[in-house]
């Protein structure tokens, strides 16, 4: 197996604090009753910046080769967008203005 | 194999007889499963986008759910990751008295986390939200609500089986670095996808 | 975690009969194991189509016969229409999962991946054996599905809702509906499990000297079709999951308000058949890849040792089998012109499409190339590759009718669609089975398939297949549409109704046809010529391991490579080719 220098337990708790923290802010701007464009901006980038300490630190992902990161995020959110973007617009064409 | 510092400076090695990305085909199949798993969630969640961007109205997160339980789940769920890469950490310098109380912690979490999961389920199924119906006339909000964490709450479950063989393997000594870390990146995923569920589905 | 000996000098104790070919973990045996299943269905799938152009062609017949055979689909010797519909659906279902699937990219691809890299076997040969177990139960709740009540499910391959989310809705939507769609999830499962190990392998067990622009073709295709199949399929999986829960949890997630089904108003509403749609495509488009690719890399390898020459712009063909990898991924709404969508959205798509056009022309121009200036043997399995290159070609120009979009209002669901698609995953997929077939034949068994033989099931394939889908193109452009059971009571079709007759005609030669390498097949593997190790002098890894290869492939020595997988007609070489073995100062110079 690959051998690394083991990751400090303390490094790990303090991701769990930004991650226990990033999650606090999110349900407080959520509650905030902000303008809707923004609140998404907020939410998706603090649920993005999660995800990355997620992967990165505890996945371990920093440690790998740069390539796998980048395939392993590119093909889940590149391709979880693309289903999203592409699809949604018939939710509103058909749910709205009915067939 | 490279150093930790030195592993994304060193070049990638295609030139056969050693595994380019520095990872064993273990690890190498354990991504590539999470990409596929992590799709299938997306897939749900694109089919939630369709029904949501289409919806006349939807019901409103803070009115329906209890949002400050949904938070204390999501804080279970975190840090159950943190106390499984604090084992996997462990593992690696085979503290494995640590270990398997970090696996076990862990565990707990997991069923913790289903528990809550479980109560939810059922206070908003108290509150007349079915598969078919719910008060505020939307069905599609009772069909992905249910779905995705239903499929999300399943994974759940599997992780904690796993885990729990996992801490009973690591307790006879019968484990290796290698297959705790393997155990780890699945739990993560699990936390990862709930990351996105919590957002998109209960903040948004 | 369980260490899974691969790259380990292998060891084996005397093993019984189920474990050395039932159950066996040897990459070889299992790709065998799905080459036979993948061509019984294939024999299956073909008495299908069989029946489908009865019913096309002579409607109004009285099949006497038939009504024996299938006493509720073909009661008083009439073909109900219900049943007309699950002979549809189970032909494609049947041919594109349990055919081409299993025989050419799980068939093939688990026997040559580990040979041709240098492994001694898959990365994870249990979950290997498992993939081919799973495929078992699936193929047999697929067939099962026709004796249940109502039959086989009627809602075509694709499934669409609310004809497959409502059991009420036809006679096939009932219990086939549920049985079509548990045979496909378990199809999933194994399909993923075997990409989990073609990827894996191809980028970790590589031998020494295997680099990436060393690996033959076939080997480039194999992997880039896992990966497109390993991100693909999960929609499907979703796209399925939702449908269960449609059809017995009282969902709504394809089904929009104010059906009337049987009888009824449903209760159902909020949902759109759009949304199945789209996840459905997001595979099917990419599943046609996964299946197109492999046959396009093994024409590739076939043609090469057939024509002496090294294969015609080999890294350019690795691009455009990447460019067409991720622009398939992205086209899938070509499939939904019609049905609603989003025109701006449409336009993307189109776009899209048409643009697959320029790599696919480019490994088309290259295949021809690789044929320039060679020192032509035209055996059977050279044939049935040059061949692959006809059908890719001539089918895939229907694709740039139907990739438009406007074009595609007059084309879609016409006989044309279905003549189109049988060229690309009938037509090449086929010959590439076939091309392999008799190429691969003396490797697995250790015997040569026979040349006489070959050469005639080759014309009688290649002849009739044009005979039918190429008519089968003009038909849809007269208008005919697909999945109706019965043309001949519609006037517009007049001037047309000699087209229905000669297509089936050259089927029914083309189904004789194959009778021929069946018969090849089962005398050859008893009676066919002895073959040494490397009876086509050809330079990729497999043919440097004894045929049959033992297990763990190489003896005691892993295999060194040490040159690229088509080095033919090398001017200082004493022979026309050299094994990718041979070191660089070792190649016999002539004297």
């Amino acid at each position: 197996m690959e051998s690394h220098e083991s990751q400090s337990y303390g490094a790990l708790w303090k991701i769990w604090g930004v991650l226990l923290v990033l999650t606090a802010i999110m349900v407080f701007v959520d509650a905030m009753g902000l303008p809707r464009v923004l609140l998404l901006v907020i939410l998706i980038a603090a649920m993005l910046t999660k995800a990355f300490f997620i992967s990165s630190q505890f996945m371990d992902l920093k440690h790998e080769k740069l390539a796998v990161g980048i395939s392993v995020a590119f093909s889940i959110l590149f391709f979880g967008a693309l289903l999203f973007a592409l699809i949604a617009p018939d939710g509103v064409a058909v749910l709205h203005g009915g067939r | 194999m490279s150093s930790a510092r030195g592993a994304r400076e060193a070049p990638m090695n295609w030139s056969g007889g050693v595994a380019p990305l520095g990872m064993s085909w273990q690890k190498l199949m354990m991504w590539i499963f999470i990409v596929t798993d992590g799709l299938l969630f997306a897939g749900f969640l694109a089919g939630y986008g369709f029904a949501r961007t289409g919806a006349r109205s939807w019901p409103d997160q803070q009115e329906v759910f209890h949002l400050w339980f949904i938070s204390l789940m999501t804080f279970v769920l975190i840090s159950s990751s943190a106390t499984m890469a604090t084992g996997v950490a462990a593992a690696r310098v085979a503290d494995w008295k640590k270990v398997a109380n970090m696996v076990l912690a862990t565990a707990g979490g997991g069923v913790s986390f289903l528990a809550m999961q479980a109560y939810e389920w059922g206070s908003l199924i108290r509150d007349g939200v079915t598969l078919g119906t719910n008060p505020w006339n939307v069905p599609a909000f009772g069909n992905y609500f249910f779905l995705i964490t239903g499929f999300h709450g399943t994974h759940v479950l599997i992780g904690t089986i796993v885990l729990a063989t996992l801490a009973l393997r690591v307790r006879a000594r019968k484990t290796t670095a290698a297959g705790v870390e393997l155990a780890g990146l699945y739990w993560h995923f699990v936390d990862l996808v709930w990351v996105f569920v919590f957002t998109l589905f209960y903040l948004v | 975690m369980t260490q899974v000996a691969t790259a380990e000098t292998p060891v084996h104790e005397k093993q019984s009969f189920l474990s050395r070919y039932v159950f066996s973990t040897d990459h070889k045996v299992i790709g065998i194991q799905y080459y036979l299943t993948g061509g019984l269905m294939g024999v299956l799938g073909a008495l299908l189509a069989g029946l489908i152009r009865l019913q096309l062609t002579w409607p109004t017949t009285q099949w006497n016969l038939l009504a024996k055979i299938f006493p509720t689909g073909m009661e008083g010797g009439f073909m109900k229409p219900e049943f007309y519909l699950a002979l549809v659906t189970m032909h494609g279902t049947i041919m594109i999962f349990f055919f081409v699937s299993l025989a050419l990219v799980s068939g093939f691809g688990n026997y040559l991946i580990p040979l041709q890299v240098g492994a001694r076997d898959m990365a994870f040969p249990f979950l290997n054996m498992l993939s081919y177990w799973t495929i078992v139960p699936a193929i047999l709740i697929a067939a099962a599905s026709f004796f249940v009540e109502g039959g086989a499910a009627g809602s075509g391959w694709t499934a669409y809702p609310p004809l497959s989310a409502v059991p009420s809705a036809a006679p096939g939507s009932g219990l086939g509906q549920t049985l079509w769609l548990l045979a496909v999830a378990l199809f999933i499962v194994s399909f993923t499990m075997g990409s989990l190990n073609y990827v894996t392998t191809v980028v970790n067990l590589r031998a020494k000297g295997m680099s990436m622009m060393r690996l033959p073709l076939t080997v480039w295709s194999l992997l880039i079709a896992s990966i497109i199949a390993l991100l693909a399929f999960p929609a499907l999986t979703a796209a399925a999951i939702m449908l269960l829960f449609d059809r017995h949890l009282g969902t709504s997630f394809y089904l929009p308000a104010g059906l009337f089904i049987a009888g009824k108003v449903l209760p159902n509403t909020g949902g759109s058949p759009l949304l199945w749609q789209h996840l459905f495509w997001f595979l099917g488009h990419p599943e046609v890849y996964v299946l197109i690719l492999p046959a396009l890399g093994i024409t590739f390898d076939v043609l090469v040792p057939f024509a002496r020459r090294p294969a015609f712009g080999y890294r350019v063909t690795v691009y455009c089998l990447v460019a067409i990898a991720f622009l398939s991924m992205v086209v899938w709404g070509h499939h939904m012109f019609v049905s609603g969508m989003n025109p701006l959205v449409g336009e993307f798509f189109s776009i899209g499409t048409l643009l697959i056009t320029i790599p696919s022309t480019i490994i088309g121009v290259n295949m021809i190339a690789s044929l320039w200036g060679g020192k032509l043997r035209l055996t059977s399995a050279a044939l049935f590759a040059i061949g692959t290159i006809s059908f890719f070609g001539v089918g895939g120009m229907g694709g740039l009718f139907l990739g438009n979009a406007a074009a595609d209002i007059q084309l879609h669901d016409t006989a044309f669609v279905v003549g189109h698609f049988h060229f690309m995953i009938g037509g090449v997929t086929m010959l590439a089975i076939f091309s392999g077939s008799y190429y691969w034949f003396p490797k697995m068994f250790g015997r040569k398939l026979s040349e006489l033989l070959g050469k005639l099931h080759f014309w009688m394939t290649i002849v009739p297949f044009y005979g039918i889908f190429a008519t089968m193109h003009f038909y849809g452009l007269a208008g005919a549409p697909r999945r109706y059971y019965n043309l001949s009571q519609y006037a517009f079709l007049e001037g047309v109704r000699w087209m229905p007759i000669v297509i089936t005609v050259f089927a029914f030669t083309l189904l004789a046809g194959q009778l021929l390498f069946l018969v090849n097949l089962v005398r050859s593997l008893w009676a066919g010529e002895k073959a040494e190790a490397n009876p086509w002098e050809a330079t990729t890894l497999e043919w440097s391991a004894p045929s049959p290869p033992p297990h763990g492939n190489w003896g005691d020595e892993e295999p060194l490579v040490y040159r690229g997988a088509y080095e033919y007609g090398n001017p200082d070489a004493k022979e026309d080719f050299v094994p990718q073995t041979v070191p660089a100062l070792k190649v016999p110079a002539h004297s």
